[in-house]
């Protein structure tokens, strides 16, 4: 089974996580935090995502745990959680920048818990960014996507990008 | 007589959701700020009885500030209110003297509770 390169701590190689570990903890924050809100699923098959109807929010681990995490989802899909999360049922863009960011912070937090959880290892990620529009994974082996639907058949797109193996050589000699 | 709650989050949403549970309650938010910063500052100001702490805000991080704080005012109450839940995170704001550690996602129970038990 392929294993992740991500975990370093120290410049030291402690452990590392098979894709399937990394997915599973990805798969079950995200089902667990928004399902707390909005029901969704997985989904096999990829979201009918639309540029122009969709929400970008992403940050980069860092310490032991190194990966980029994106989650593109329907605009109209946030909305619905924010306003469900909110109990308005307006909410102004600003607003709806705010609740994703602090939605996706849930998520990266709960991901680093359990992370910790499964490998001992701490990370911190940065505030996430917010963007209108969808984030089109490049098509590398470095990257995991998990796909998800609602009831109302909006799609989400759960992205792990984890760096790339001489970049992460690269910057354990750096630390050295 | 109600209790001086000063809430600090880069979240407004999370601001307003602190507003929302709190607001039939014993406990009344008097400040907010969106960073470590501006928290320094304010609790000067109006010396609050708590101040509900973020970890990851813009600037100076949460646990930096609420050592600060403490350092400062060693009496302070410090409750941190973060998705960081894990023991390393735990552990350093237990060691800087936390009254206590809310993880988000809360709900009223959770927070209430952990305020109430901040003043025990």
């Amino acid at each position: 089974m392929r294993e992740i390169p991500v975990l370093w701590k120290g410049g030291e190689s402690l452990d590392t996580l098979s894709q399937s570990q990394v997915l599973e903890i990805l798969d079950r924050v995200m089902k667990d935090i928004t399902n707390r809100i909005v029901t969704i699923q997985s989904s096999d098959k990829t979201p009918p995502l639309c540029p122009n109807d969709s929400c970008t929010v992403y940050t980069t681990f860092e310490g032991g745990y190194r990966a980029t995490l994106t989650l593109c989802v329907d605009s109209n899909l946030l909305l619905h959680l924010a306003q469900t999360s909110m109990q308005e049922e307006n909410v102004s863009a600003e607003d709806l920048e705010d609740f994703a960011k602090e939605y996706f912070n849930v998520i990266c937090g709960q991901v680093a818990a359990r992370l910790f959880q499964a490998a001992h290892i701490s990370s911190r990620f940065q505030i996430p960014t917010f963007e209108t529009g969808c984030y089109t994974p490049e098509e590398t082996s470095q990257e995991l996507v998990l796909n998800y639907t609602s009831n109302r058949n909006e799609g989400a797109q759960l992205i792990h990008k984890a760096p790339s193996e001489e970049q992460n050589i690269s910057d354990h000699t750096t630390k050295e | 007589m109600s209790k001086k709650i000063m809430v600090v989050d880069d979240s407004r949403i999370v601001q307003m959701q602190m507003q929302k549970i709190l607001s039939d309650t014993e406990y009344e938010i008097v400040a907010c700020c969106q960073n470590g910063e501006d928290a320094l500052d304010m609790y000067d100001q109006i010396q609050p009885d708590l101040v509900t702490m973020d970890i990851l805000m813009p600037g100076m991080d949460g646990l930096e500030t609420a050592r600060m704080i403490l350092k400062k005012y060693p009496q302070a109450r410090v409750l941190m209110v973060s998705s960081l839940a894990y023991d390393d995170t735990v552990d350093e704001a237990n060691s800087i003297g936390a009254k206590g550690f809310v993880y988000k996602p809360f709900d009223r129970d959770q927070l209430i509770g952990s305020l109430d038990k901040a003043f025990a």
